[in-house]
Protein backbone atom coordinates (compact mmCIF):
# COMPACT_ATOMS: atom_id res chain seq x y z
CA UNK A 1 0.00 0.00 0.00
CA UNK A 2 1.50 3.46 -1.04
CA UNK A 3 0.24 6.70 0.55
CA UNK A 4 -1.26 9.54 -1.42
CA UNK A 5 -1.83 13.26 -0.73
CA UNK A 6 -4.76 13.84 -2.46
CA UNK A 7 -7.12 11.66 -4.65
CA UNK A 8 -8.49 14.10 -6.89
CA UNK A 9 -5.28 15.98 -7.86
CA UNK A 10 -2.18 13.53 -7.30
CA UNK A 11 -0.23 13.33 -10.35
CA UNK A 12 -0.55 10.43 -12.48
CA UNK A 13 2.60 7.93 -11.76
CA UNK A 14 3.88 7.05 -15.29
CA UNK A 15 5.13 3.85 -13.63
CA UNK A 16 6.49 0.94 -15.78
CA UNK A 17 3.08 -0.64 -17.09
CA UNK A 18 3.55 -3.49 -19.53
CA UNK A 19 -0.09 -3.42 -21.13
CA UNK A 20 0.45 -1.26 -23.90
CA UNK A 21 3.71 -3.19 -24.69
CA UNK A 22 2.14 -6.34 -24.23
CA UNK A 23 -0.73 -5.33 -26.44
CA UNK A 24 1.63 -4.16 -29.16
CA UNK A 25 3.38 -7.59 -28.96
CA UNK A 26 0.66 -10.05 -29.12
CA UNK A 27 -0.63 -7.52 -32.01
CA UNK A 28 2.41 -8.31 -33.79
CA UNK A 29 2.48 -11.71 -33.34
CA UNK A 30 -1.21 -12.26 -34.69
CA UNK A 31 -0.18 -10.31 -37.63
CA UNK A 32 1.84 -13.12 -38.87
CA UNK A 33 -1.09 -15.79 -39.38
CA UNK A 34 -2.52 -13.36 -41.72
CA UNK A 35 -0.01 -12.13 -43.61
CA UNK A 36 2.10 -15.04 -43.37
CA UNK A 37 2.35 -15.60 -47.34
CA UNK A 38 2.24 -12.03 -48.73
CA UNK A 39 4.71 -10.86 -45.97
CA UNK A 40 6.79 -13.55 -45.02
CA UNK A 41 10.08 -11.72 -43.92
CA UNK A 42 8.06 -8.53 -42.04
CA UNK A 43 6.06 -11.48 -40.11
CA UNK A 44 9.69 -12.93 -39.22
CA UNK A 45 10.73 -9.73 -37.58
CA UNK A 46 7.03 -9.39 -36.09
CA UNK A 47 7.33 -12.65 -34.46
CA UNK A 48 10.87 -12.28 -33.13
CA UNK A 49 10.21 -8.88 -31.59
CA UNK A 50 7.06 -9.93 -30.43
CA UNK A 51 8.88 -12.70 -28.60
CA UNK A 52 11.74 -10.67 -27.08
CA UNK A 53 9.11 -7.94 -25.48
CA UNK A 54 6.80 -10.58 -24.56
CA UNK A 55 9.43 -12.37 -22.25
CA UNK A 56 9.98 -9.12 -20.77
CA UNK A 57 6.54 -7.77 -20.74
CA UNK A 58 4.73 -10.96 -19.46
CA UNK A 59 2.02 -9.16 -16.90
CA UNK A 60 -0.54 -10.55 -14.67
CA UNK A 61 -2.85 -8.10 -12.72
CA UNK A 62 -1.20 -8.21 -9.08
CA UNK A 63 -4.91 -9.21 -7.84
CA UNK A 64 -4.42 -12.84 -9.34
CA UNK A 65 -1.75 -13.27 -7.42
CA UNK A 66 -2.32 -11.64 -3.91
CA UNK A 67 -3.19 -14.35 -1.23
CA UNK A 68 -6.67 -14.38 -0.84
CA UNK A 69 -6.74 -13.61 2.69
CA UNK A 70 -4.79 -10.41 2.13
CA UNK A 71 -7.22 -9.38 -0.87
CA UNK A 72 -10.24 -10.39 1.28
CA UNK A 73 -9.17 -7.80 4.07
CA UNK A 74 -8.94 -5.07 1.80
CA UNK A 75 -12.79 -5.96 0.32
CA UNK A 76 -14.00 -6.28 3.96
CA UNK A 77 -12.63 -3.00 5.14
CA UNK A 78 -15.64 -0.79 2.31
CA UNK A 79 -18.81 -0.51 1.81
CA UNK A 80 -19.53 2.41 -0.31
CA UNK A 81 -17.25 3.25 -3.06
CA UNK A 82 -16.95 6.13 -5.11
CA UNK A 83 -16.81 6.40 -8.82
CA UNK A 84 -14.87 8.50 -10.72
CA UNK A 85 -13.27 9.13 -13.95
CA UNK A 86 -10.55 11.93 -14.58
CA UNK A 87 -11.46 14.05 -17.35
CA UNK A 88 -8.19 14.41 -19.10
CA UNK A 89 -7.74 13.72 -22.46
CA UNK A 90 -6.09 10.35 -22.52
CA UNK A 91 -3.10 10.11 -25.39
CA UNK A 92 -3.62 8.76 -28.72
CA UNK A 93 -1.56 6.22 -30.61
CA UNK A 94 -1.75 5.37 -34.44
CA UNK A 95 -0.10 3.11 -36.52
CA UNK A 96 -0.17 4.45 -40.02
CA UNK A 97 0.51 2.94 -42.94
CA UNK A 98 3.97 3.95 -44.79
CA UNK A 99 2.24 6.76 -47.11
CA UNK A 100 2.76 6.75 -50.43
CA UNK A 101 5.69 5.47 -52.52
CA UNK A 102 8.40 7.75 -50.63
CA UNK A 103 7.16 6.60 -47.14
CA UNK A 104 6.87 2.64 -48.26
CA UNK A 105 10.70 3.16 -49.41
CA UNK A 106 11.72 4.46 -46.02
CA UNK A 107 9.74 2.04 -43.46
CA UNK A 108 10.92 -0.79 -46.33
CA UNK A 109 14.31 -0.02 -45.67
CA UNK A 110 14.45 0.52 -41.83
CA UNK A 111 12.18 -3.28 -41.59
CA UNK A 112 14.78 -4.52 -44.22
CA UNK A 113 17.97 -3.11 -42.75
CA UNK A 114 16.81 -4.62 -38.64
CA UNK A 115 15.42 -8.18 -39.98
CA UNK A 116 18.71 -9.74 -40.43
CA UNK A 117 19.96 -8.26 -37.58
CA UNK A 118 17.13 -9.11 -35.44
CA UNK A 119 17.51 -12.94 -36.44
CA UNK A 120 21.05 -13.46 -36.00
CA UNK A 121 20.64 -11.94 -32.45
CA UNK A 122 17.90 -14.46 -31.80
CA UNK A 123 19.86 -17.70 -33.96
CA UNK A 124 21.84 -19.83 -31.85
CA UNK A 125 24.80 -19.52 -34.60
CA UNK A 126 27.99 -18.00 -32.67
CA UNK A 127 28.25 -13.90 -33.78
CA UNK A 128 24.67 -14.22 -35.30
CA UNK A 129 24.76 -10.86 -34.55
CA UNK A 130 27.94 -9.82 -36.64
CA UNK A 131 26.32 -11.35 -39.16
CA UNK A 132 22.89 -10.01 -39.29
CA UNK A 133 24.71 -6.41 -39.07
CA UNK A 134 27.27 -7.74 -42.56
CA UNK A 135 24.07 -8.84 -44.10
CA UNK A 136 22.21 -5.78 -43.20
CA UNK A 137 22.04 -3.11 -45.72
CA UNK A 138 21.17 -5.97 -48.56
CA UNK A 139 18.16 -6.44 -46.34
CA UNK A 140 17.33 -2.39 -46.65
CA UNK A 141 17.83 -2.14 -50.44
CA UNK A 142 15.44 -5.42 -50.46
CA UNK A 143 13.07 -3.96 -47.70
CA UNK A 144 12.96 -0.08 -49.40
CA UNK A 145 12.20 -1.46 -52.72
CA UNK A 146 9.47 -4.02 -51.64
CA UNK A 147 8.17 -1.18 -49.88
CA UNK A 148 7.96 1.26 -52.79
CA UNK A 149 5.96 -1.47 -54.30
CA UNK A 150 3.56 -2.10 -51.41
CA UNK A 151 2.63 1.19 -50.47
CA UNK A 152 -0.39 2.88 -49.89
CA UNK A 153 -0.92 6.14 -52.01
CA UNK A 154 -0.45 9.11 -49.80
CA UNK A 155 -3.89 10.06 -50.38
CA UNK A 156 -5.71 7.23 -49.47
CA UNK A 157 -3.76 7.38 -46.00
CA UNK A 158 -4.78 11.08 -45.45
CA UNK A 159 -8.19 10.56 -46.60
CA UNK A 160 -8.87 7.94 -43.87
CA UNK A 161 -7.15 10.46 -41.15
CA UNK A 162 -9.50 12.98 -42.05
CA UNK A 163 -12.52 10.34 -41.79
CA UNK A 164 -11.15 9.04 -38.60
CA UNK A 165 -10.48 12.16 -36.89
CA UNK A 166 -14.21 13.34 -37.73
CA UNK A 167 -14.94 9.55 -35.79
CA UNK A 168 -12.64 10.53 -33.15
CA UNK A 169 -14.41 14.03 -32.62
CA UNK A 170 -18.04 12.07 -33.00
CA UNK A 171 -16.73 9.44 -30.10
CA UNK A 172 -15.58 13.07 -27.97
CA UNK A 173 -19.07 14.28 -28.56
CA UNK A 174 -20.75 11.04 -27.47
CA UNK A 175 -20.05 11.61 -23.56
CA UNK A 176 -18.03 7.71 -23.13
CA UNK A 177 -16.89 9.28 -20.43
CA UNK A 178 -20.55 9.80 -18.17
CA UNK A 179 -21.43 6.31 -20.01
CA UNK A 180 -18.58 4.86 -18.45
CA UNK A 181 -19.17 5.88 -15.08
CA UNK A 182 -22.90 5.13 -15.14
CA UNK A 183 -21.78 1.78 -16.64
CA UNK A 184 -19.93 1.49 -13.66
CA UNK A 185 -22.10 2.41 -11.58
CA UNK A 186 -25.17 0.01 -12.34
CA UNK A 187 -22.83 -2.91 -12.47
CA UNK A 188 -21.14 -2.44 -9.37
CA UNK A 189 -24.63 -2.46 -7.54
CA UNK A 190 -25.85 -5.09 -9.52
CA UNK A 191 -23.15 -7.74 -9.18
CA UNK A 192 -21.96 -7.17 -5.54
CA UNK A 193 -23.14 -6.34 -2.12
CA UNK A 194 -21.33 -3.15 -2.15
CA UNK A 195 -22.75 0.61 -2.88
CA UNK A 196 -21.02 2.33 -5.93
CA UNK A 197 -22.22 6.51 -5.82
CA UNK A 198 -20.50 8.98 -8.42
CA UNK A 199 -17.94 10.84 -6.90
CA UNK A 200 -18.48 14.23 -8.43
CA UNK A 201 -22.23 13.55 -8.03
CA UNK A 202 -22.35 13.36 -3.86
CA UNK A 203 -19.64 15.53 -3.43
CA UNK A 204 -22.24 18.12 -5.38
CA UNK A 205 -24.91 17.12 -2.82
CA UNK A 206 -22.80 17.67 -0.06
CA UNK A 207 -22.20 20.64 -0.74
CA UNK A 208 -25.48 22.06 -1.93
CA UNK A 209 -27.97 23.45 0.53
CA UNK A 210 -31.18 23.14 -2.09
CA UNK A 211 -29.88 18.94 -2.52
CA UNK A 212 -30.97 17.79 -5.77
CA UNK A 213 -29.08 14.80 -5.57
CA UNK A 214 -31.25 13.05 -2.56
CA UNK A 215 -30.34 9.53 -4.46
CA UNK A 216 -26.48 10.55 -3.03
CA UNK A 217 -25.04 9.67 0.17
CA UNK A 218 -23.00 12.65 1.40
CA UNK A 219 -19.16 12.49 0.28
CA UNK A 220 -18.69 11.56 4.13
CA UNK A 221 -20.09 8.20 4.12
CA UNK A 222 -18.42 7.38 1.15
CA UNK A 223 -15.09 4.97 2.08
CA UNK A 224 -13.35 4.30 -0.94
CA UNK A 225 -12.50 6.34 -4.24
CA UNK A 226 -12.73 4.36 -7.43
CA UNK A 227 -10.47 6.53 -9.68
CA UNK A 228 -10.10 5.74 -13.49
CA UNK A 229 -7.70 7.44 -15.77
CA UNK A 230 -8.20 6.37 -19.81
CA UNK A 231 -4.45 6.26 -20.25
CA UNK A 232 -4.34 5.70 -24.19
CA UNK A 233 -6.60 5.01 -27.12
CA UNK A 234 -5.58 4.66 -30.71
CA UNK A 235 -5.25 2.28 -33.59
CA UNK A 236 -2.13 -0.31 -32.75
CA UNK A 237 -0.35 -2.98 -35.14
CA UNK A 238 3.03 -4.11 -36.11
CA UNK A 239 5.66 -1.79 -37.95
CA UNK A 240 5.18 -2.75 -41.47
CA UNK A 241 4.57 -1.05 -44.74
CA UNK A 242 0.52 -1.46 -44.09
CA UNK A 243 0.14 -3.25 -40.67
CA UNK A 244 -3.72 -4.23 -39.88
CA UNK A 245 -4.17 -2.51 -37.15
CA UNK A 246 -6.73 -2.71 -33.99
CA UNK A 247 -8.92 -0.47 -31.82
CA UNK A 248 -7.25 -0.45 -28.25
CA UNK A 249 -8.48 1.79 -24.73
CA UNK A 250 -5.89 1.51 -21.79
CA UNK A 251 -6.95 3.01 -18.33
CA UNK A 252 -5.46 2.82 -14.73
CA UNK A 253 -7.48 1.74 -12.08
CA UNK A 254 -6.77 2.51 -8.44
CA UNK A 255 -8.99 1.85 -5.23
CA UNK A 256 -8.00 4.21 -2.62
CA UNK A 257 -9.33 4.50 0.88
CA UNK A 258 -10.36 8.01 1.41
CA UNK A 259 -9.91 8.04 5.17
CA UNK A 260 -5.84 8.04 4.51
CA UNK A 261 -5.38 8.21 0.81
CA UNK A 262 -4.14 5.05 0.65
CA UNK A 263 -4.19 3.12 -2.68
CA UNK A 264 -5.26 0.19 -1.58
CA UNK A 265 -5.01 -1.71 -5.11
CA UNK A 266 -4.54 -0.23 -8.71
CA UNK A 267 -4.46 -1.84 -12.33
CA UNK A 268 -3.38 -1.45 -15.93
CA UNK A 269 -6.10 -3.03 -18.05
CA UNK A 270 -6.64 -2.79 -22.02
CA UNK A 271 -10.05 -3.79 -24.36
CA UNK A 272 -8.52 -4.07 -27.38
CA UNK A 273 -11.39 -4.66 -30.64
CA UNK A 274 -9.80 -8.39 -30.88
CA UNK A 275 -10.24 -7.80 -34.97
CA UNK A 276 -7.29 -6.54 -37.06
CA UNK A 277 -8.09 -4.39 -39.93
CA UNK A 278 -6.15 -2.24 -42.42
CA UNK A 279 -6.01 1.14 -41.02
CA UNK A 280 -8.10 2.62 -44.08
CA UNK A 281 -10.61 -0.13 -44.00
CA UNK A 282 -10.97 1.72 -40.32
CA UNK A 283 -12.24 4.28 -41.87
CA UNK A 284 -15.03 2.97 -44.41
CA UNK A 285 -18.23 4.11 -43.52
CA UNK A 286 -17.41 7.34 -41.73
CA UNK A 287 -15.34 5.29 -39.43
CA UNK A 288 -18.34 4.28 -37.80
CA UNK A 289 -17.01 0.56 -36.79
CA UNK A 290 -14.31 2.38 -34.59
CA UNK A 291 -17.02 4.13 -32.78
CA UNK A 292 -18.40 0.80 -32.38
CA UNK A 293 -15.67 -0.28 -30.76
CA UNK A 294 -14.65 2.39 -28.53
CA UNK A 295 -18.49 1.96 -27.10
CA UNK A 296 -18.20 -1.61 -26.52
CA UNK A 297 -15.19 -0.94 -24.11
CA UNK A 298 -17.58 0.62 -22.07
CA UNK A 299 -19.27 -2.17 -20.68
CA UNK A 300 -15.93 -4.27 -21.62
CA UNK A 301 -13.97 -2.20 -18.65
CA UNK A 302 -16.89 -1.65 -16.32
CA UNK A 303 -17.02 -5.54 -15.95
CA UNK A 304 -12.98 -6.29 -15.53
CA UNK A 305 -12.70 -3.44 -13.17
CA UNK A 306 -15.68 -4.67 -11.06
CA UNK A 307 -14.67 -8.35 -11.43
CA UNK A 308 -11.10 -7.97 -10.46
CA UNK A 309 -11.44 -5.87 -7.79
CA UNK A 310 -14.17 -6.31 -5.85
CA UNK A 311 -15.28 -10.31 -6.84
CA UNK A 312 -12.45 -12.60 -8.47
CA UNK A 313 -10.89 -14.98 -5.74
CA UNK A 314 -7.34 -15.08 -6.39
CA UNK A 315 -6.68 -18.92 -6.91
CA UNK A 316 -3.52 -20.58 -8.10
CA UNK A 317 -4.21 -22.65 -11.08
CA UNK A 318 -1.18 -24.41 -11.03
CA UNK A 319 -1.72 -26.06 -7.82
CA UNK A 320 -2.81 -29.91 -7.11
CA UNK A 321 -6.11 -29.25 -7.03
CA UNK A 322 -6.56 -28.17 -10.61
CA UNK A 323 -6.64 -30.79 -13.37
CA UNK B 1 -5.55 -20.54 -16.83
CA UNK B 2 -9.35 -20.82 -14.75
CA UNK B 3 -11.66 -23.64 -15.42
CA UNK B 4 -9.82 -26.54 -17.20
CA UNK B 5 -11.71 -26.97 -20.75
CA UNK B 6 -12.38 -30.13 -21.97
CA UNK B 7 -14.81 -29.56 -24.65
CA UNK B 8 -14.12 -28.21 -27.46
CA UNK B 9 -10.31 -29.04 -26.57
CA UNK B 10 -7.21 -26.82 -26.77
CA UNK B 11 -4.82 -26.78 -29.44
CA UNK B 12 -1.60 -24.94 -30.21
CA UNK B 13 0.75 -24.79 -33.14
CA UNK B 14 4.06 -24.85 -32.01
CA UNK B 15 5.34 -20.97 -33.31
CA UNK B 16 1.88 -19.63 -32.43
CA UNK B 17 0.68 -17.90 -29.25
CA UNK B 18 -2.64 -18.51 -29.48
CA UNK B 19 -4.78 -21.32 -29.67
CA UNK B 20 -6.47 -22.71 -32.72
CA UNK B 21 -10.18 -22.34 -33.99
CA UNK B 22 -10.98 -26.02 -32.97
CA UNK B 23 -13.53 -26.96 -35.86
CA UNK B 24 -16.36 -28.36 -34.02
CA UNK B 25 -19.05 -30.78 -35.62
CA UNK B 26 -22.52 -28.97 -35.08
CA UNK B 27 -23.70 -25.72 -34.47
CA UNK B 28 -25.02 -26.43 -31.27
CA UNK B 29 -21.94 -27.72 -29.90
CA UNK B 30 -21.68 -29.46 -25.94
CA UNK B 31 -19.13 -27.03 -24.11
CA UNK B 32 -17.52 -29.27 -21.11
CA UNK B 33 -15.23 -27.93 -18.65
CA UNK B 34 -13.36 -29.37 -15.10
CA UNK B 35 -15.22 -28.75 -12.24
CA UNK B 36 -14.31 -25.83 -9.65
CA UNK B 37 -11.80 -28.05 -6.94
CA UNK B 38 -9.83 -25.46 -5.03
CA UNK B 39 -8.85 -25.74 -1.30
CA UNK B 40 -8.92 -22.58 0.65
CA UNK B 41 -7.26 -21.75 3.96
CA UNK B 42 -10.23 -21.20 6.77
CA UNK B 43 -10.60 -18.01 8.67
CA UNK B 44 -8.27 -18.42 11.95
CA UNK B 45 -11.41 -18.89 14.08
CA UNK B 46 -13.08 -21.53 12.14
CA UNK B 47 -12.26 -25.30 10.85
CA UNK B 48 -12.83 -25.06 7.59
CA UNK B 49 -13.37 -22.49 4.85
CA UNK B 50 -16.95 -23.05 3.26
CA UNK B 51 -17.27 -23.19 -0.65
CA UNK B 52 -21.25 -23.12 -1.26
CA UNK B 53 -23.19 -22.83 -4.31
CA UNK B 54 -21.30 -23.24 -7.45
CA UNK B 55 -22.62 -22.59 -10.76
CA UNK B 56 -20.93 -21.53 -13.52
CA UNK B 57 -20.94 -18.99 -16.44
CA UNK B 58 -20.72 -19.78 -19.70
CA UNK B 59 -19.99 -17.22 -22.71
CA UNK B 60 -19.44 -17.06 -26.39
CA UNK B 61 -18.25 -14.27 -28.89
CA UNK B 62 -18.19 -14.14 -32.59
CA UNK B 63 -15.12 -13.20 -32.92
CA UNK B 64 -16.03 -10.68 -36.01
CA UNK B 65 -17.87 -7.47 -34.44
CA UNK B 66 -21.12 -6.23 -36.04
CA UNK B 67 -24.00 -4.06 -35.19
CA UNK B 68 -25.58 -7.00 -33.66
CA UNK B 69 -22.78 -7.10 -31.12
CA UNK B 70 -20.17 -9.48 -30.20
CA UNK B 71 -21.91 -11.53 -27.37
CA UNK B 72 -24.18 -14.34 -29.06
CA UNK B 73 -24.89 -16.67 -25.94
CA UNK B 74 -24.70 -16.39 -22.64
CA UNK B 75 -25.96 -18.91 -19.79
CA UNK B 76 -25.46 -18.06 -15.86
CA UNK B 77 -26.23 -20.59 -12.80
CA UNK B 78 -25.29 -23.29 -14.92
CA UNK B 79 -25.14 -26.55 -11.97
CA UNK B 80 -23.33 -28.87 -14.26
CA UNK B 81 -19.97 -28.61 -16.00
CA UNK B 82 -21.65 -29.50 -19.25
CA UNK B 83 -23.49 -27.66 -21.41
CA UNK B 84 -25.44 -28.11 -24.90
CA UNK B 85 -26.18 -24.69 -26.79
CA UNK B 86 -30.28 -24.37 -27.01
CA UNK B 87 -29.63 -22.08 -30.55
CA UNK B 88 -27.85 -22.58 -33.23
CA UNK B 89 -24.44 -20.84 -34.41
CA UNK B 90 -23.73 -19.39 -37.77
CA UNK B 91 -21.91 -21.63 -40.29
CA UNK B 92 -18.63 -21.43 -40.76
CA UNK B 93 -18.23 -18.52 -38.36
CA UNK B 94 -15.15 -18.27 -35.74
CA UNK B 95 -15.81 -17.51 -32.12
CA UNK B 96 -14.50 -17.28 -28.95
CA UNK B 97 -15.65 -18.75 -25.16
CA UNK B 98 -14.40 -18.92 -21.79
CA UNK B 99 -16.07 -20.00 -18.65
CA UNK B 100 -16.30 -19.07 -14.93
CA UNK B 101 -17.49 -20.29 -11.74
CA UNK B 102 -19.31 -18.41 -9.32
CA UNK B 103 -19.48 -19.90 -5.76
CA UNK B 104 -19.81 -18.39 -2.14
CA UNK B 105 -17.18 -18.26 0.25
CA UNK B 106 -17.89 -17.93 4.00
CA UNK B 107 -21.13 -16.02 2.96
CA UNK B 108 -19.26 -14.17 0.13
CA UNK B 109 -20.10 -14.22 -3.61
CA UNK B 110 -16.73 -14.41 -5.56
CA UNK B 111 -16.15 -15.89 -9.04
CA UNK B 112 -13.15 -17.55 -10.65
CA UNK B 113 -11.71 -15.46 -13.33
CA UNK B 114 -12.45 -16.33 -17.13
CA UNK B 115 -11.02 -19.65 -18.53
CA UNK B 116 -7.73 -18.28 -20.92
CA UNK B 117 -5.59 -20.29 -22.98
CA UNK B 118 -2.77 -19.61 -25.47
CA UNK B 119 -0.46 -16.32 -24.42
CA UNK B 120 -2.48 -14.97 -21.19
CA UNK B 121 -4.07 -11.28 -21.40
CA UNK B 122 -5.58 -11.35 -18.16
CA UNK B 123 -5.70 -7.45 -17.93
CA UNK B 124 -7.70 -7.20 -21.12
CA UNK B 125 -11.42 -7.29 -20.57
CA UNK B 126 -13.00 -10.19 -22.06
CA UNK B 127 -13.20 -11.10 -24.65
CA UNK B 128 -9.61 -10.74 -25.60
CA UNK B 129 -7.55 -13.10 -28.04
CA UNK B 130 -6.77 -15.61 -25.32
CA UNK B 131 -10.46 -16.79 -24.83
CA UNK B 132 -10.86 -20.36 -26.22
CA UNK B 133 -11.47 -20.79 -29.59
CA UNK B 134 -13.63 -22.82 -32.47
CA UNK B 135 -14.99 -22.69 -35.44
CA UNK B 136 -18.35 -24.00 -36.52
CA UNK B 137 -18.58 -25.98 -40.10
CA UNK B 138 -19.31 -24.41 -43.58
CA UNK B 139 -22.60 -24.50 -44.63
CA UNK B 140 -23.29 -27.74 -46.46
CA UNK B 141 -23.43 -27.74 -50.22
CA UNK B 142 -27.14 -28.22 -51.20
CA UNK B 143 -26.80 -28.11 -54.73
CA UNK B 144 -28.50 -31.11 -56.35
CA UNK B 145 -26.39 -33.75 -58.24
CA UNK B 146 -27.14 -34.76 -61.69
Amino acid sequence: MRAIKSPDIRPDRSVCRNGVQLSDARRNADTICQNCFKQAPLVLTAWLVAVLVMAGCAQTPAIYTMQPEALEAIRSEISTIGVYISPEPPETEVMLPAKGVWGGFKRGIVVGASLPIMIGFASPIPGGTFLGILVSPFGAIIGGIYGIFTAVPAEEVEHSEVILSIAAEKIRESKLRDAFIRNLIDMGNTTTELTFVDWQESRASSHSYNNTHRSYPPQASIDALLRIQVKKVGLLGSYSIDPPTDTFVQIHVELIRLKDDTILLDEDFTCASGEERPYQDWADQGGTDVIHEFRDCVPELSEKIIDDFFMVYPINWNDDFHN
Amino acid sequence: MGLYPDNPPVAKKWLSLQTDFIQVDTLKPTFRWHPLAIRVEPPKDQDSARIDNITYELRIWRTVSSDEGKLVYRRRQLTTTEHRLEHALEYGTRYYWSVRAHFDIDGKTRTTEWTLAGYLLRSDSVPNDSCLRFKTPDRPNTMPKF
